[in-house]
């Protein structure tokens, strides 16, 4: 029966325990995020591009991306990627190619129109390929850092956290995703995630939270067991 | 043999598949590189599969047969027939039938679903709101007016669901909800007067399916079916120097009515690979309406004995499909080689129908199979001792085959080739019985001209399945054991990272050039078997899987696609069951 197979399936895959390594997981070679500053831009505006990069031996860090393109290649707004001396800018077309794009998306009179661009880390051998969505014809900074509780309590600047007990990791905000490179998290694409620190170590706990709207931002902590 | 057969406990149709090296599919089966459809008393059933297992209740099922001769009464090639009665459609009649026959009344619940909620560990993203649950009832009976005029009547029904979380805390847009119901209701009337032979046979299903998916996800099927299959039967004696002339004449409507509400991703497709489970929100698909899909066909078919060696079988089936107009000659060549050997020569072409899911939004054509096949066989004598067996080479050419073009879209652009050998022997000796099993295949299809010919999605080039029985004094001892070649999958070069849905997007190599591992598998069965006068008893032990090797049906990714592991099939299964008839 469909219904049978599709649980009997459902029930194989989930059953078997999930193959590292995971989603929150630090130390590994990945793109943690990509954000665009600002996400929304009027006519005529700059934004830039930068990515949070995790590494296997070492610390996240800040990077400004490789290469970046329109996606498709062949989009209306191509020539809006633009490469000034030393890095990539995104610079939103006149308000006559805006209103144009509007018309031929069907949009009404005032709407951001969606831009998608490809953003290009690592190196030439070993790329690390991502996406992101930004929007012309409207204004939005990136969203700031919501309220954050660790184990109950606001962190600092770097964190000393105990072992050998669930601390409840919360940020009061929708779209929120934690990484660690000490311990294990559980639920770690939920606003509550909660991490257990079994061994000495010495790492970075991460959040990223989005707003849904192409808005991004991001804080790291220096993360030490007591 | 196919009742107790190893590691399908009491489930025959499974046997049967088996025997014939049938390829489980997603959606039923495939036999001989092409999707095959399944029928019941005649009717093909409305509520598609998923794993392959008919909704029909095992123990209902009298006969059932593997339909890949060149009869014009039915359009497709390679068909499984399941019949709830006592004699196949069309068979002669028995003056040996009583009067009236209760054939059966069968009630069937599932209990095996029940238990699956229990089996998943409470840290996994799978939680049960509701466990599955199935429930069938079939009844048949036939009824013997008159030395002429025989008739049977088929109902069955059956209801089942499940409603599940694709995560443990239960979010409204991860839940799951399949709901099933279908009936159908067949009569059957077969005529016999002198030369005359009349089949008749009318059959009404309803079917509904539900399935949403998430809060935006829906599938809502309802299905109206009213179908009849007619053929009229004269024996014309010596014509024109040919002897046993037998002329006959049939008739098909198959009206049906889909009333579709559908919301969600773009269906799977044969020629769009999916490596991912696929995202709740997708709501890039929305079809609502009525869908009318009115098949005609009308068939007729000469069959004579050219010498008393061969028998010659000429049919010509005319299938209007809509507007669709498809003319499809068929022709069998039998020759009998003396001391029960025999060989056949077999051509003709078949016509299917898009009948399914997507299919039924597209203005489409039907899908062309020519068929050429050649069988030679040893049958068994009439003590069922001694050896049986036959070898069939086969090619298959397919055109307009439905295809999407990588937008959504579908045409009959597509085109394919299937060629392969199948041979079965059987040896009864004594308290044994052995079964062996091949088929060595090769099936590709190429989307559009100029494009890849790659391997069809479930080509599997070596078969194998072999059977040994012994039966001693009460006791009958069994083993099974069954070696496939891997199917097709498609290997994932790299993923992007979409950094606003924090997901990563697999980049997909060329279509399906990667094989899964190799399966086998050896079962093992003891009955025991007691009668004492009326009452009879019987008790097995059935190990399926007995040294465990969980075969690989897929494969799950990591998520940014840097890791997989297989998904693995079932795991060492014993079954321990009583029965007792009066």
């Amino acid at each position: 029966m469909k219904w049978l197979a599709i649980a009997g399936l459902a029930s194989l895959v989930a059953c078997q325990d999930p193959i590292e390594p995971e989603q929150w997981q630090l130390d590994q070679d990945r793109a943690i995020a990509v954000r665009v500053t600002p996400p929304r831009i009027l006519a005529g505006e700059h934004a830039i591009v930068d990515g949070l990069l995790a590494h296997g031996e070492r610390p996240t860090t800040v990077d400004a991306p490789g290469v970046v393109v329109a996606s498709p290649a062949t989009s209306r707004f191509a020539l809006a990627v633009n490469f000034i001396f030393d890095h990539y800018e995104v610079i939103a077309p006149d308000e006559a190619e805006l209103a144009a794009a509007r018309t031929q998306l069907g949009l009404a009179t005032g709407d951001p129109v969606r831009f998608e661009i490809s953003v290009y880390f690592g190196t030439v051998a070993h790329p690390i390929i991502t996406q992101k969505e930004m929007w012309f014809g409207a204004s939005t900074a990136n969203p700031t850092l919501p309220p954050i509780t660790i184990g109950g309590a606001a962190p600092g600047a770097s964190l000393v956290l105990p072992r050998d007990r669930d601390l409840l990791l919360v940020a009061t905000a929708t779209k929120v995703s934690w990484l660690t490179s000490c311990g294990t998290l559980r639920d770690s694409q939920e606003p509550d995630a909660i991490l257990r620190l079994d061994a000495a170590c010495t790492g970075e706990l991460v959040v990223v939270v989005r707003d849904g709207g192409g808005g991004t931002t991001w804080q790291v902590w220096p993360l030490a067991t007591e | 043999m196919f009742a107790r057969s190893p590691g399908s406990p009491n489930d025959p149709i499974t046997t049967y598949l088996d025997r014939y090296l049938a390829v489980r599919t997603r959606e039923g089966f495939a036999i001989e590189g092409g999707e095959a459809p399944l029928f019941l008393d005649g009717y093909r059933i409305l509520t598609r599969q998923g794993d392959g297992t008919p909704i029909v209740t095992a123990p209902a099922i009298r006969q059932l047969w593997l339909r890949t001769s060149g009869d014009v009464m039915y359009g497709d090639n390679g068909t499984l027939d399941l019949s709830s009665g006592r004699s196949p459609r069309g068979a002669e009649l028995s003056t040996r039938e009583i009067a009236l026959y209760l054939g059966s009344v069968t009630l069937r619940f599932d209990t095996l679903g029940l238990a699956i909620p229990h089996f998943v560990p409470a840290d996994r993203e799978l939680a049960f709101e509701s466990a599955p649950t199935s429930v069938g009832l079939q009844v048949h009976g036939t009824y013997r007016a008159s030395p002429e005029l025989w008739l049977a009547v088929s109902a069955m029904t059956t209801l089942g669901g499940v409603t599940y979380y694709t995560d443990r805390t239960e979010h409204a847009d991860q839940r799951v909800h399949v709901e099933v119901y279908e009936n159908s209701t067949s009569l059957e009337e077969h005529y016999r007067r002198g030369p005359w032979h009349a089949n008749l046979s009318q059959a009404f299903g309803q079917s509904r399916l539900e399935h949403d998916r998430g809060v935006v996800q829906h599938d809502d099927r309802d299905i109206l079916a009213f179908e009849t299959r007619d053929e009229l039967r004269r024996d014309l004696g010596s014509v024109a120097g040919l002897t046993e002339v037998t002329w006959s004449l049939g008739g098909e409507a198959h009206l049906r009515r889909y009333d579709l509400d559908i919301v969600g991703a773009p269906e799977d497709r044969e020629n769009v690979p999916r490596v991912v489970e696929t995202p709740f929100d997708d709501a890039s698909h929305v079809f609502e309406g009525i869908v009318w899909t009115p098949d005609f066909a009308g068939s007729t078919a000469v069959v004579a004995h050219l010498s008393s060696k061969i028998t010659s079988y000429l049919g010509l089936r005319l299938d209007a499909f809509g507007t669709d107009l498809t003319l499809e000659p068929r022709g069998v060549l039998l020759f009998d080689l003396g001391h029960l050997r025999n060989a056949q020569l077999l051509a003709g072409a078949y016509r299917r129908a898009p009948e399914h899911g997507e299919e039924l939004e597209h203005e489409l054509h039907p899908e062309r199979t020519t068929r050429i096949a050649f069988q030679i066989g040893q049958g068994r004598s009439g003590n069922e001792r001694g050896f049986e067996g036959y070898a069939r080479v086969y090619y298959d050419d397919r055109t307009r085959l439905i295809e999407d073009d990588g937008l959504g879209n579908l045409a009959n652009t597509g085109t394919g080739t299937t060629y392969g050998v199948f041979a079965l022997a059987s040896e009864h000796l004594g308290h044994w019985l052995g079964e062996l099993s091949v088929a060595v295949e090769s099936s590709e299809r190429q989307d559009r001209f100029r494009t890849r010919v790659r391997p069809y999605e479930y080509d599997q080039p070596v078969r194998l399945d072999a059977r040994l029985q012994r039966r001693q004094g009460t006791w009958l001892f069994g083993a099974h054991f069954s070696l496939r070649e891997g199917l097709p999958s498609t290997p994932v070069t790299g993923a992007i990272y979409d950094s606003d849905r924090d997901v990563y997007l697999p980049q997909l190599g060329s279509l399906y050039t990667e094989r899964l591992p190799w399966h086998h598998q050896l079962d093992l069965r003891i009955d025991c078997m007691l009668t004492s006068g009326r009452v009879k008893l019987s008790a097995y032990l059935d190990v399926a899987n007995v040294y465990d090797h969980r075969g690989a049906i897929g494969w799950a990714y990591n998520f940014d696609y840097t890791q997989r592991r297989a998904i693995e099939g079932p795991s060492i299964l014993p079954t321990l069951g009583l029965r007792g008839q009066l």
